[in-house]
Order: structure tokens, then sequence, then C-alpha cells
């Protein structure tokens, strides 16, 4: 890329280079783009072509970002609360005042209850989600950082699986990315098949990986499975698409490992030198024969068996796995059997398969390690450290469900001031029952509100509001998969400023130069950047900015040459070296060692009487282009393409109900409801329903009752509280039952 | 052997040490004569699976202790 990236038009435009992060949902892929600003205002943004990976492209989220960083209910200085929580009145004060209030509370609370008595909050983050963890560790003191996702079931289930079971970073398919010349690298080998998983990568560009890498490939002759209960636009171009009944995910993999083994279709050099437990998983398996898989899943035992001799035969046929193996009670187990389906089909760690980072993460996991700052005694009291030992060790978070009991019995100690970190969470974006939080959030005492907008949480909780930059305006560094997959390294570059927003980081280091000046001792986020990446990479931020992209070089079988165990020892860096496809860790946690199907804890088969009363499953949170998560409501142009919460409903389901396209109807089930516009789709299965998430209403009153009209559309009031498996993982955000009936108001 | 003698030997004295107790001694009694419960020991990495002690070399978060993950740590 060219050295230059701040240049001066001949008509005084300013034209930056950067690469994307939240917001506006660019999460945290790290798309290319050019940011024009003109007298101090950004005026237009247009892709990169420069950028290796995302090569011009951008979505409709980025190109709209103006309407973002300008848009007049933004919040652009520090804030207090002047009434009463929900009531809109605040006054604006000056980044001195605010941190010298939130300083004494912390000082208050610290010394009077000890540091645990306060809670960080994280939601996706400004940069996604690196710097609330040493906010919490290192800048406050407190060992309860909280992502308050029921069953932690976004990403962390999956890196969880991945490092019980292979010892390794995020296993991500090989979309060529470490190479600058993409798939014309020679180490390049094109997927046969690429199996997309429970994802919809086009529209989430999800973590680290470039969705139209998926369309580039096809392009050049990768054909693609699906495995989704929708079929969305890459699965009207599929091959096959597998369409499964909600929840059902894990008895369709063991079903076609079923297939794959007994036929003879798995690779026996990879299974003989690296897995361990193949003997057990061939034995557990055979509980899994098509024709019962076929009844389990409502797919037809003959494309079952098809599907599982193309994975078994082509080569490569990497896996792509998405949020069907998080948002599932049973999704540790889902998440195993695709591993073990990639690893004895031989698509671990080769080109055009499956590539996985190394176990120790690139410059990402330092916002973890930060916690050794924390005294032994007072880590021990994080919540829910102690009752899931397996997810505990995995995440250095509380236990999302945990908390909110913690916040409802204030057992085992009260909690008292919160830090919410760019989440908006009693809008429907990741906690299970969002009524009850509100209800139980209402017991803290003081809080700090980090947003770009004013938000239903915000409104509600706020004692004091920090605004938050978006990535245009701040320095930055992209880290593809959060270090665990590095498939590339960008810098995000501040190309101007709005009113007196500071950036997560920015917020850390003043922070923790008031509290804990020992572990701050850098000045500004470059400094930070420069101590971060000089020692590792060898060069500094400024160089990075210049480079505007870095390629890590990229070792396939790294299994072979000991580059994933930390002894240099060829394997993997599991208990016993190899692939676990019985897993020790999990026999010593007292769960099964060996993949298993469950029935949702909700459905026609587990719970047949309130099926009657509540006739469809439903599955919610596919994403959209227009939106991420709660965000991006008040974009007009975005908005003008997504106006409204959209239900998909089946039209001959919806006919027997007298619904017809456009109406409003609710979605109800045992444990609240909802109000949704219905949009009739063939996609979807008659006896399925799919609702949107993260609806709210920024045009509706900000003040309580309405919080923005929060309830009105909250899908995740019908998503029950800790209905989580049995290591704390997956919640049933995607295979619960409703009714669905018209709304007359 | 003490908690506080066992917790200074490395990883690998650990391992060995848990290991030939195994040999003679069901888990009660091993975690008895060093004072460490199951969720102790898991913390620091050690699990006990099919009457012999596995180390897990991923060093999670249930300790203070920098995990080791961290890449500088691993890979000079």
């Amino acid at each position: 890329m060219e050295k230059e990236w701040k240049k001066q038009q001949p008509d005084g435009t300013i034209t930056v280079r950067t690469c994307g992060w939240s917001p506006p949902g660019d999460h945290p892929v790290g798309c290319g783009m050019k940011l024009h600003i003109k007298d101090g205002k950004l005026v237009k943004v247009e892709g990169d072509p420069e950028h290796p990976i995302s090569q011009g492209r951008l979505c409709v989220r980025c190109l709209t970002l103006p309407e973002y960083v300008h848009h007049p209910q933004r919040i652009i200085y520090p804030m207090k609360r002047v009434g009463k929580r929900g009531e809109d009145k605040w006054q604006r004060i000056s980044w001195d005042e605010a941190m010298d209030i939130i300083c004494d509370k912390i000082r208050h609370y610290t010394d009077n209850y000890g540091a645990e008595s306060i809670i960080v909050f994280g939601g996706t983050g400004r940069e996604a989600c690196l710097y609330y963890y040493p906010l919490a560790f290192s800048s406050i003191g407190t060992p309860n950082c909280c992502y308050p996702l029921s069953g932690w079931s976004c990403y962390g289930p999956r890196c969880s699986i991945t490092d019980y079971i292979l010892g390794a970073g995020y296993p991500e398919i090989d979309f060529a990315g470490y190479y600058p010349d993409r798939y014309d690298n020679p180490n390049y080998k094109l997927p046969e098949y690429i199996v997309i998983w429970g994802k919809n990568p086009l529209m989430s560009n999800p973590d680290g990986f470039y969705g139209h890498s998926i369309i580039d490939m096809m392009k050049r002759g990768t054909k693609i499975i699906c495995v989704d209960p929708r079929i969305h636009w890459l699965g009207t171009r599929a091959e096959h698409v597998l369409q499964l009944r909600p929840g059902t995910d894990t008895a369709l993999a063991l079903g076609l490992l079923n297939v794959i083994i007994n036929e003879d279709l798995y690779d026996h050099e990879f299974v003989e030198k690296w897995t361990y437990g193949f003997e057990e998983l061939k034995e557990r398996v055979q509980e899994y024969p098509p024709e019962k898989v076929a009844e389990i899943t409502w797919v037809p035992k003959e494309q079952i068996i098809e599907v599982a001799r193309i994975i078994g035969t082509a080569k490569p046929c990497p896996i792509q796995w998405g949020l069907a193996v998080d948002e599932n009670p049973n999704g540790v187990q889902l998440g195993h059997a695709i591993l073990a389906l990639i690893a004895i089909t031989g698509n671990l760690d080769v080109p055009g398969g499956i590539t996985i980072g190394p176990p120790a993460a690139l410059m990402g996991k330092w916002r973890m390690e930060t916690r050794s700052q924390l005294p032994d005694e007072l880590w021990a009291k994080r919540i829910g450290a102690e009752e899931w030992p397996a997810l505990s060790t995995a995440m250095a978070t509380t236990h999302p469900d945990e908390t909110l009991d913690t916040l409802e019995t204030g057992k085992p100690y009260k909690l008292r001031m919160g830090w919410f970190n760019s989440t908006n969470f009693i809008s429907a974006t990741c906690s299970a029952q969002p009524d009850r939080w509100y209800r139980a959030l209402q017991s803290l005492e003081f809080n700090v509100v980090q947003d770009t907008f004013m938000t239903p949480t915000a409104m509600a909780f706020a004692d004091i509001f920090l605004p938050l930059p978006t990535f245009a305006e701040h320095d930055g560094v992209v880290l593809t998969h959060f270090g665990r997959n590095a498939i590339f390294m960008g810098a995000m570059n501040k190309a101007f400023e709005v009113g007196e927003c500071k950036s997560d980081i920015e917020v850390c280091i003043e922070l923790g130069k008031r509290l804990h000046p020992e572990h701050w001792p850098w000045d500004t986020a470059e400094e930070f950047f420069n101590d971060q990446l000089k020692p590792e990479f060898g060069f500094d931020f400024n160089d990075l900015r210049e480079k505007g992209v870095f390629q890590p070089p990229y070792e396939y079988k790294k299994y072979e040459k000991g580059l994933l165990r930390f002894d240099g020892e060829p394997g993997f860096n599991t208990v016993t070296g190899m692939v676990e496809l019985c897993s020790t860790l999990f026999e010593a946690w007292g769960e099964d060692p060996l993949p298993y199907y469950q029935e949702p804890h909700y459905s026609p088969y587990s719970t047949p009487e309130l099926f009657k009363e509540y006739p469809f499953i439903l599955t919610t949170g596919a994403r959209a282009f227009t939106s991420f998560h709660s965000e991006h409501r008040q974009v007009p142009s975005l908005r003008e393409i997504t106006p409204d919460p959209i239900v998909e409903i089946n039209p001959e389901a919806a006919e027997k109900l007298g619904i017809k396209d456009g109406d409003w109807v609710y979605l109800e089930n045992m444990f609240g409801k909802c109000k949704q516009k219905v949009k009739l789709t063939k996609t979807i299965n008659p006896k399925v329903v799919h609702a949107s998430h993260g609806w709210w209403y920024p045009e509706k009153p900000a003040e309580e009752p309405s919080l923005f009209g929060v309830w009105e559309s909250n899908i995740n009031t019908l998503i029950p509280h800790k209905h989580i498996g049995k290591l704390g993982f997956g919640a049933p955000f995607k295979c619960l039952i409703c009714k669905v009936y018209k709304a007359e108001d | 052997m003490t908690k506080e003698e066992f917790l200074k030997l490395d990883d690998a004295g650990k391992l060995s040490f848990l290991n030939s107790e195994a040999a003679t001694k069901d888990f009660a009694q091993i975690s008895a004569e060093i004072g460490m419960t199951k969720a102790e020991l898991g913390k620091i990495g050690f699990y006990y699976v099919g009457n012999k002690f596995l180390l897990k070399p991923m060093k999670g978060y249930g300790t203070t202790e920098r995990s080791g993950n961290e890449y500088k740590d691993r890979f000079k």
C-alpha cells in the first residue's frame, strides 16, 4: 500500500486512509477505506482499493458514516445527570469534573465495600472488546468484568471449545488473507467446497473474516453448502442448504460424522497421528444414524448422506462455524463435533482448509493479562468463577447469568457501581430477559456509561455519560480475531474530531493514571500502541500507519513442526497433545467427554403440551446490512432501508393465522412478548419464525417508561435467563417456541 | 508434601509428583495430603482423569498468574 496515509487534495479536502472498526459495525474486520474531510467534517467515505482484504468494497454502514458521526443526537461531551434516573435531564461537564466524580466514587466503593463491588459491563466496544478488560482489572481494580450475554453466547464458546479441543487460536476458513497476492499465492489452494454453518458472513463480516471473500472464492469455483434454518442469499446460490430445525445442529453434525466414519471417508493418517479418542467417537456416532438424525433435524436422510460424502471427499472442504454454535445450550457439543469433522477429514491447518491461530495471541491477550495486577484473593471473588470452572478458565470475565443472579440477590456480595462500556443491553442485543436485568440494575448506586448516542440503557442508568469517538476519530490498531488468528493487522487513523470524545484506551489511560499510575506508564494512545507493537513486530504505530496493513506470515501444518506446543514438540497444545475427539477436560469438569445431542429445552418434542399453546419454533438474531445489533437505528439512510423490526413467517403458516405481509404481530411465549412487522417468505419453514434483534426507537420518548420504546419490539424478553449448557456456555436465542397473533393496537 | 512445597515445584515437577502418588493413592488421599481441592488444582491446570493427573498446557484465567499465552511469553 502507498506509504502516505494522509493527503491534502487540491480543493483543500483531506483524505485519510484507515481501517474500520465498530462503530459502525465493522466488527472487527478492519475494512479499508478513505475518509474525506472538508472543513473539519467528514463528507464522504469510499472503499480503499489498495486494501488487500476488502479491496475497495464497503457495506452501507461504513458508507453512511458521515450521517452517524455528525448526527444531531450524538453525544459528544461528558455529561452528568441532573434529574432522576430515567429522566432526560443532563448537564454538560468537563472531562476533569467527570473523572473527579468517577474517581471519588471508585475510591469510596473500593475502600468501604471492596473493589469487587464495582462491575464493568462490556459490549461490542468501540475497539471490539479489547479494552474493557484492562479498564476493569487495571484502571479500576475490580475482578468483575461482565459480558452480559446469557451463556456468553457469542464467539467465546467457539474460542473456548477450540482451546479445550485443539489448544489453538481461532479456527477460520482459509481465505488467503495472509497473502498480499491473495488467492494467486502459490501456497494457497482454493476450497472445493465451503460449509457455512449457522452464519451469514456477507452481512455479519464476523470477527476477522471479510464476508465477501466467500464471493471471491465462489467466482473462482468454490461451491457452497449452507446449514441454516433460513435460506439466506448465499443459500440461494449454494449446492445444498441443510435447512434444519433450529437447535438440532449437534444431531446433524453427529449424523455427518456417522456417515463419514462408517463409509470410511476420513483421513486415516491424520486420525492415527494426531487425534485422541477416535474409537470412542466412532462408537458414539453409531447412536446417530442418518434416518434418526433426519427425524430430529427435519433434514432429509438422503441429503445428510450426500453432504457427508462431499465433506469427506472434497479437498479442501473447510467448515465455517457461526453463532449456531454459541447460541445453543448444546453448542459446546456442536463445536466439538464440528472440530471433529474438520479434523478427521484432513481439513485442519492445510491450504484452503481451516487456519488456526497459534495458541499464544498476537498482542491481543495483553488485555486479559492485566488481571495479574490484582491480588489473588480479589481475583477469587470474580462472580461465577467457582461455580463454572470451564468457563472461568477460558474467559477472564464473570459468568453472565450468575451476574444477574448476584444483582438480584446481593449474593455472594452486593454490587454497587456499574460501568457500561458501549453496551446497550436492555435493548435486545445480548441479555436474556432484559426486563429482569433492567429491574436488577436499579440496585446499582452509581453508574458510568460510555457510548456514542443516548441509548435506552444509558437513559435508564447513567449518572455520568462519557462520549466515545467512532473509529474515524481516534487512533487504534485493528486486529482480526482479537489476535487469536491475526490474519492481518491494520492502522486505524484519527482523521478529525467531533466534540470532546475519548476512545476506550484513552479513558483507560486517563483513569488508570489517576487510580493506579504504576500500571499506566503511557501518556498517549500512540505511546501505548508503540509499546505493544515494537517488541513483537519490530515496528511502531507510525510504521503501521505507513504500511496500512500488516499481514503476518502463515505456516500450515503447525502441528507437524512444533509450532503449536509451547515445548516445541509436534502435536497440539492440549492435555493429550492431540486433537481431542474425546475430551479429557470435559470429563474432568463432569461433562460427557464426547459430543452428544440434547433436545432444546422447549420444542415440539421436549415440551409437547406447551408447543400446543406456542406452536412456532422461534429463532432470532440474524444479521442485517443496515445495523449492528442495536446500533444505527437513528441513521436516516439506514433506517430508510430497514425501517421496522421484521419477523419472517412462511406464507402458508401466515395464511392460517389470517396474517398478511406488512401486518404487525405479537410474538409471545412463557417469558414475554413483543411486536414486530411481518415479512412473508418461503425461505423459512412453515413451523419456524425468525425475529429481529436489537430494536429500539430513537424517535420515541427518551424518558421512562418509554426509554425510546425499548420494550415494544424487544425479542429478548422471550428468551429465558440461565437456560445454559453444563459447562456454562450457550443460551437458547435460536431455539425457543412462541405463538404469533395479529396486533390490533 | 505440603501445599507450599507442592506449589514451589515447576509444572513438570508437580505433574510427576501427582502421578507418582496416583500410582498408589486415590484422589481424595492426594488432595488431603497436599491440602488442595479439585477446584484449586484445576485453577493451576491440573486435572484428575481416569486415575491419573493431566496438565492443561494452555493456562487459563483461574489465577492471577500470567497465563503465558501472550505471544512474547511463548514464542521469542
